[in-house]
């Protein structure tokens, strides 16, 4: 049943990654898409990003392929590699954010402490917003390991 | 590799609580203070007068055209000739307004965007008459120590094909008390191939459609840099504002008490 349940969860969540590498490769090469709703901001318009839309959506790709014989072996393999994609993207978005969050633009060297916890607010990008989610792969390392 | 583990578990629950912490807080970061370009501030015959680079820019661009066509790049050398007057009267009169007729500027670069901007500020420059009562001192002394006699605009234009870095320095006299400050551009902040590009572009006449683009990106760089940067990005020995004491001690205590949760971790 866990298993079933695991196959959904994760073939929606590789669907929406797939999208969202879609739309964060899209909107850096120009596309008429927006890119910021609410909490949710789309990074477009390096070559970066280009980089970061084409390794979301993979990522989204293996984890939907996975997702589909998650019982079997080699189907949690791509489901994993497939988040430690995300986590990557998004662990490198947190390292800046703290980074971010020290050091400032300004002559003065150091953040004042708005500016500190104004880095670590809204929006965050796809990757980030994934992040928790893919962690649920997690759960299924430990159950195939039992 | 538990460790590691429970390290970057760490760094989540810490970015997950920081980022709840500052939803629930509102916290903003204050918006970036923009740099801005002061006027230059002078005496004539006692009375104040503001000079913006606007108006340099309108002088100097219009002078430069009645004699030699199109010139856009003369805003990059002009823009560079005024904030180093700006930087020049700061640090000679430190917060005084200077008379014009105490204002001796000696210019290292033969090029005639910087050198009707130093003109301008001085009230030497052609047709001044209107705009000006008291005069103050300006020239052009090579870096070999010739001092260029013809001013004209033609002339420094010539002159201007063989420019490098190292000419653009220009000294800020007080001419009362002698009191000197020599403002010396720093040298990254022209881009590699700059100097090439300018003599290529503007001289030899052998330069390709993408030369003349790359030149056009260049020199904009450049304009850029003198009218949006701090003076210690642009100029030598001008210092990076350092932070107090205070902080440098907080960020002391801060790495020594990680430092020492890691060990004992």
């Amino acid at each position: 049943m866990k298993y079933k349940l695991g196959s959904v969860y994760f073939a929606i969540l590789g669907a929406i990654t797939l999208v969202f590498g879609a739309w964060e490769f899209g909107a850096t090469l120009g596309a008429p898409v927006t890119t910021e709703i609410g909490w949710l901001e789309i990074p477009a318009g390096t070559w970066e990003e280009v980089w970061r839309g084409v390794v979301i959506f993979l990522a989204g790709a293996l984890i939907v392929v996975g997702a589909f014989k998650l019982r079997d072996i080699h189907g949690l393999g791509k489901a994993v590699l497939g988040s430690i994609m995300l986590w990557i993207v998004a662990g490198c978005d947190i390292f800046g954010r703290i980074l971010d969050s020290i050091a400032s633009n300004e002559a003065t060297w150091i953040n004042s402490l708005d500016e500190f916890l104004a880095t670590y607010g809204p929006p965050y990008n796809p990757a980030l917003w994934l992040l928790p989610f893919s962690l649920v792969i997690i759960y299924f390392i430990h159950a195939r390991r039992e | 590799m538990k460790l590691v583990g429970k390290a970057f578990v760490a760094v989540l629950v810490l970015f997950g609580l920081l980022a709840v912490v500052a939803v629930i807080t509102g916290a903003e970061a204050p918006e970036e203070a923009e740099f801005e370009l002061e006027d230059i501030m002078i005496e004539d015959d006692g009375k104040e007068v503001a000079i913006s680079l606007d108006d340099v820019s309108e002088y100097v661009m219009g002078k430069i055209e009645d004699k030699i066509g199109s010139y856009p790049q003369g805003e990059m050398f002009f823009s560079c000739a005024y904030r180093a007057a700006l930087l020049g009267i700061s640090e000679v009169w430190s917060g005084e307004v200077p008379s014009r007729d105490d204002i001796r500027i000696v210019s290292s670069l033969p090029e005639p965007g910087s050198a009707l901007c130093f003109q301008y500020i001085t009230g030497t420059g052609p047709s001044m008459e209107d705009l000006r009562t008291e005069e103050g001192e300006f020239k052009i002394v090579l870096i070999d120590g010739t001092e260029v006699e013809d001013m004209s605009i033609e002339h420094l234009y010539e002159l201007s094909e063989d420019i490098i870095a190292g000419d653009w320095k220009f000294e800020i006299s007080r001419i009362s008390t002698g009191e000197t400050f020599e403002a010396v551009v720093k040298e990254d902040v022209f881009p590699e191939d700059f100097f090439e590009l300018h003599k290529k572009v503007g001289f030899d006449r052998t330069a390709s459609k993408k030369d003349e683009e790359v030149f056009t990106w260049r020199w904009t760089e450049i304009r850029d840099r003198f009218q949006g940067s701090e003076d210690y990005e642009l100029f030598e020995g001008m210092e990076e504002p350092s932070p107090s004491s205070f902080v440098v001690a907080t960020l002391i205590a801060i790495i020594i008490v990680i430092s020492a949760m890691a060990v004992k971790i």
